[in-house]
């Protein structure tokens, strides 16, 4: 279904489900903040969460009983756990209400190719496609200055350290986030791959660790095709080992790298074979982008409003990244409980 | 010996489990939830999935240990914080002990680092492990329980940040001057010291009470470095003047010189009336601190320098009976592998 029936000129009505931390960090203050939009109302199945923030907002107030019995807008924002996302998605796709979903977008390749029968006017958070960093390297790697890419280096994680997180937090419940750290950090770093390079991505060798029903480790060698010949590409997320956070293309006789979070640590080039300080320079951040997750998720909703009343959807929504669902429902398919150490 | 670690998922929790368990005792990590919990349940260690907060999940996870440990730190909550301990305190057994981290921040001095402007300005973190000292204290005495807060000075060890904060800059391969005084006390504390102090509080012999904990004797930066930082070129330069703690007087003067020698309309029109003379000694003096300032710039491109630098030796009472650091640190099997980077 391609229908939309919201408005077709800017700014648009957006109602916000889900008035928790990521509500009220990211969508309810960016949405109040552009001119492309304006806050409708807030939803949750809190009444008195939803009616703090909406109140600040000076929306109405919704106490979530039937996902189909929202108020009527032009685009509503889904920052609820992707588990319980579906019966949102069938019934704001229904009503012809474009929908700005949280990431992950969705548990596997299957309810993300669902979605996106049911709408195209559909996207997904993944801010961090909108950090200057990441639109460095995409340059850098379609600019070919520095020679053949040898391979790409995906890690983020640590061990695991204060959560400030209850016991009964839907991150506990793989039925509510869809899983563990690959789901919940990976999604993050495949989606900065898909944004740098267009190729299909396939899954070589997967393994995985679980811990009491959680995946707490994940390690995978993908290959992306490019038209230089295939790149290979390790990922790796970790609760239980301290690894590096980093982004890395590494080049025949140079590595150009940053974390693949925090949106203003800066890009750095290093020169190989050569331990001196001075051979390592950090690239200043491109004005155009994004330096911290709040402004990319701002130029992510201007984008995605512009596309909603464009009328000119994409088979894939706008920019769901299917790649990085199938990626990650390949992992969780073919990993196995091993240890990754070593 | 039964040890339960109340937020064993905190860098101190996570290492202390790892150091006890390395070293022949029993423990028992305690974590609120399976994701903060990976990392010690990877490790083989039977964690129990238990929010303290609550008085039915600190009965289950508490009921048969001999010492237990509060490293939980709910975030400047008063009531929560409150809570975990009160529970800690009435789920235990009578003959447990409960040993409480506090930190030196709570003496709510800024030569000791806390955020503070005086005692009424304090920060939430000061204030609110103040004021869970006294619930421990309150508590042990209620519930005739062996009842300790331990002030931890700076925590160093394997799994710890404060190590990446004292180290990491010089170990970059760039020159270091190091902005401490070496003979200066250091307050920090050893995740091994911190073992210790925890068993010397089971001892018995020392009686309930709040306890500062540094290494034995204090460590010197010099000590400290020494230690760590084998593989780095540094030089200690001494203190800096309010090295991040700069005077308000060095401040007002730094934002008058400025105000003065800038170059705005008004400080144009007052100097056309100056004689000659003087106007050649503000154009000269603006000449020298442009100098001044630029090498200044360059020069501190190489000072390393954190707040803990320019603290002052806490004060105690410190914990009694523990043994010296020094001989902790050979004799105890530290699992330094367990911590080290991978990739």
């Amino acid at each position: 279904m391609d229908s939309y029936a919201g408005s077709t000129t800017l700014p648009l009505d957006v109602g916000l489900v889900g008035a928790g931390n990521i509500g009220q960090m990211f969508h309810a203050p960016v949405i109040a903040s552009i001119d492309e939009a304006s806050l409708a109302y807030v939803a949750d199945v809190d009444g008195d969460r939803a009616a703090a923030l909406a109140d600040f907002y000076d929306c109405e107030a919704v106490v979530v009983d039937d996902e189909t019995d929202l108020p009527d807008s032009d685009v509503t924002a889904l920052a609820i756990p992707v588990g319980v996302r579906a019966p949102y998605v069938d019934a704001l796709a229904e009503r012809g209400i474009a929908v700005f979903a949280e990431k992950p977008f969705a548990v596997n390749t299957e309810e993300h190719r669902s979605f996106l029968d049911r709408t195209r006017y559909v996207t997904c958070n993944y801010m961090r496609r909108y950090y200057s960093k990441t639109r460095q390297l995409e340059a850098i790697w379609a600019s070919g200055g520095f020679g053949e890419l040898e391979r790409v280096e995906l890690s983020a994680g640590g061990i695991a350290g204060a959560t400030n997180r209850g016991p009964d937090h839907y991150q506990m419940d793989p039925a509510l986030s869809g899983g563990g750290i690959l789901i919940e950090v990976g999604c993050h770093l495949l989606s900065q791959l898909t944004q740098v390079f267009d190729g299909d991505i396939a899954v070589d060798e997967a393994d995985i660790v679980v811990e009491n029903g959680l995946d707490v480790a994940a390690r995978a060698r993908l290959t992306v095709s490019t038209g230089d010949g295939p790149v290979p590409v390790d990922v790796h997320v970790s609760l239980i080992e301290s690894i590096p956070s980093r982004f890395a293309l590494e080049f025949e006789d140079t590595t150009v790298s940053s974390t693949p979070a925090g949106g203003d640590n800066p890009l750095s080039i290093t020169l190989s074979g050569d331990d001196r300080p001075s051979s390592s320079f950090t690239v200043d951040h491109d004005p155009e982008w994004a330096t911290s997750a709040r402004q990319g998720t701002a130029l992510l909703w201007r984008d995605f409003l512009e596309y909603v009343v464009s009328g000119e959807p994409d088979p894939n929504g706008f920019r769901t990244e299917p790649r990085v669902t199938d990626v990650i429902t390949q992992i969780y398919e073919r990993g196995t409980d091993a240890v990754i150490r070593g | 010996m039964k040890l339960g670690i109340v937020g064993a998922n905190s860098q101190v929790g996570t290492e202390l489990c790892c150091l006890f368990r390395a070293n022949g005792y029993d423990v028992v990590p305690i974590v609120r939830n399976e994701r903060g919990g990976a990392f010690l349940s990877h490790q083989g260690f039977d964690v129990r999935f238990a929010d303290i907060h609550r008085p039915d999940a600190a009965r289950e996870a508490l009921v048969d240990v001999d010492v237990a440990c509060v490293a939980a730190y709910a975030a400047h909550d008063r009531t929560v914080n409150k809570q975990i301990v009160d529970n800690t305190f009435e789920y235990t057994p009578n003959d447990a002990t409960v040993v409480y981290f506090s930190s030196i921040a709570a003496l709510g001095d800024r030569r000791y680092g806390a955020r503070t402007f005086g005692p009424l300005t304090a920060n939430q973190y000061t204030r609110v492990k103040r004021y869970i000292e006294g619930v421990v204290a309150d508590a042990a005495s209620r519930t005739e329980t062996a009842g300790y807060a331990l002030r931890l000075g700076h925590v160093v060890g394997c799994n710890q940040d404060m190590n990446v904060r004292f180290l990491g800059p010089i170990e970059d391969g760039h020159k270091s001057n190091v902005a401490a005084d070496p003979d200066a006390p250091s307050n920090v504390v050893h995740t091994v010291a911190l073992c210790d102090g925890i068993l010397t509080c089971h001892e018995d012999t020392v009686e309930s009470g709040t306890y500062t904990l540094v290494d034995t004797p204090q460590w010197t930066w010099a000590d400290v470095f020494s230690y760590y930082a084998t593989d780095c070129e540094y030089t200690f330069v001494g203190r800096q003047a309010g090295s991040g703690d700069r005077s308000l007087r060095d401040r007002l003067g730094q934002r008058a010189w400025q105000a003065a020698k800038s170059h705005s309309d008004l400080g144009n029109v007052v100097r056309q009336y100056f004689p000659e003379s003087v106007d050649t000694k503000i154009d000269l003096k603006n000449k020298l601190v442009a100098v001044e300032e630029e090498l200044g710039e360059y020069e501190s491109r190489f000072v390393h320098t954190v707040r803990m630098f320019d603290y002052e030796p806490v004060p105690g009472p410190h914990l009694p009976g523990t043994t010296e650091t020094r001989s902790l640190l050979a004799s105890w099997d530290i699992p330094e592998d367990l911590f080290e980077p991978n990739g």
